[in-house]
């Protein structure tokens, strides 16, 4: 799908999928074939975001942060089976974005005047954040990812990020077999742990953790 | 347990996915091979790694929606858009006209307006630095906030070569600051080579910006494409902005 800005074709995009068909993309496809999805998310409730965000202390730069956060955590929860299909995607997008924004507030220490129920809103969120957290090593281990190879790099997101059956990354990587899918995964994970275990800055990592 | 058996438990356990009975037959593997303990540790970090990758390219996606929607926010901003653009028409007529009295192309006189609206100069942070400094780093540090960069790039020459990055840095900026535009670039080459991923964003964003200011814009792209290509790289936004404003 072309993009451009305008008004109409925005419009068009918002209707072309249901929430349902949204999140059943994001489950079965990686990221770029979800690019129709993931607009019509944009299209359709970034705004809404940004009204709560720029209400509540916030810039729209800070909206932009939120929502992309938010989004995030959606895609996750969706790969990992933790989205509930009973939740309507507006308010499950509102949860998770207002529950964000509490906590980063509450951290730059501007929730003095919290209500007992912004405080309970923000334990429930925590259940449905979704966002994974890293550290520096696992940080660093990501950016040398490109090392292996664009193949390698392509079938270890696929079957560890966006949580593809090997079968389907069989087919999708035009191996014969998912047994062949499967040994060149294997492969692909052996050619990072060299790569890694040979970065200096990793080494020292090690080092100081151990 | 074979090998292959050993592989599965060992990705179930990083994503959390054992069930009750394979966390019983891992254990019983820790008990028999407690090196196996490290091994796990460092598969789940390689896991995690490449789902820390997977994130960096959800975020470019979200990026590139963003900054394609960010034209079609709701009524009023329409407005201020058309402003923005009336403002932008008004200001590339008087550069226009800025170049033609003073006999540039308008690249040149573009590139420049360009630079001295992203330049400034790397701030060290001396606090992580530890209680012991060398002289002559205080030296060159005191110089260099002062902005006496001819003098800061004549007290840490003698040192470059077993400096740290940070230093190096300094010591590209101030070199081009004194207009020695082949040790600043040859630092900045170091800088990146050393592989060091806090530096090596900085050194990029930098040689760009130098390119930039000798009117060298050929191969500004290609120099950012790593900070481009990573939306947590420092400056990410600034790069993108540099490559929207060259490109038109």
């Amino acid at each position: 799908m072309v993009f451009t800005n305008t008004t109409d074709e925005i419009t068009i995009i918002k209707q072309l999928m249901t929430d349902q068909q949204i999140i059943a993309t994001i489950k079965d496809y990686s990221i770029k074939n979800c690019e129709a999805a993931l607009n019509c998310v944009y299209g359709r409730y970034y705004n809404m975001i940004e009204s709560f965000i720029t209400q509540n202390n916030g810039t729209k730069d800070d909206a932009k942060d939120i929502f992309q956060e938010t989004m995030i955590s959606l895609y996750n929860n969706v790969k990992n089976d933790k989205y509930s299909p009973d939740s309507k995607l507006s308010t499950y997008l509102f949860t998770i974005s207002k529950n964000i924004w509490y906590k980063k507030l509450r951290k730059k220490g501007k929730m003095s005047n919290l209500e007992d129920n912004q405080h309970k809103q923000i334990a429930s969120g925590e259940d449905i954040h979704g966002q994974l957290e890293y550290t520096e090593q696992q940080k660093l281990i990501g950016k040398l990812l490109h090392k292996v190879g664009q193949e390698c790099g392509k079938i270890l997101k696929l079957f560890y990020f966006e949580k593809m059956r090997m079968v389907k990354i069989a087919d999708k990587m035009d191996y014969s077999s998912e047994q062949v899918a499967k040994n060149q995964k294997s492969k692909c994970m052996k050619k990072l742990r060299i790569v890694v275990m040979s970065n200096d800055n990793i080494q020292e990592q090690l080092r100081n953790s151990y | 347990m074979n090998n292959k058996e050993l592989e599965i438990l060992k990705d179930k356990h990083a994503m959390g996915t054992l069930t009750d009975i394979e966390h019983a037959s891992l254990e019983v593997e820790l008990l028999q091979n407690p090196s196996l303990a490290d091994e796990l540790k460092t598969h789940k970090d390689l896991i995690k790694g490449v789902q820390y990758a997977g994130e960096l390219e959800l975020q470019n996606m979200l990026d590139k929606i963003h900054y394609q929607q960010s034209g079609n926010t709701p009524s009023g901003n329409k407005r201020s858009y058309k402003m923005f653009y009336i403002v932008g028409l008004v200001i590339l007529m008087g550069l226009t006209a800025f170049f033609l009295i003073n006999n540039r192309t308008p690249e040149e006189v573009n590139t420049k307006v360009i630079f001295a609206s992203l330049y400034t100069q790397y701030q060290p942070s001396l606090q992580d630095r530890g209680t012991t400094l060398d002289a002559s780093i205080v030296s060159f540090n005191q110089a260099y906030l002062s902005e006496d960069y001819s003098l800061a790039l004549s007290i840490i020459k003698p040192f470059l070569a077993e400096s740290k990055n940070d230093i190096k840095l300094m010591a590209a900026i101030a070199a081009n600051e004194s207009d020695d535009l082949v040790l600043a670039d040859n630092l900045l080459d170091e800088i990146i080579a050393s592989k060091d991923f806090y530096f090596v964003d900085h050194a990029l964003w930098y040689k760009a910006l130098f390119k930039l200011k000798t009117n060298d814009t050929e191969t500004i792209n290609e120099i950012l494409t790593p900070i481009i290509e990573n939306s947590k790289a420092d400056h990410h936004k600034e790069a993108l902005d540099l490559i929207s404003k060259l490109n038109g």
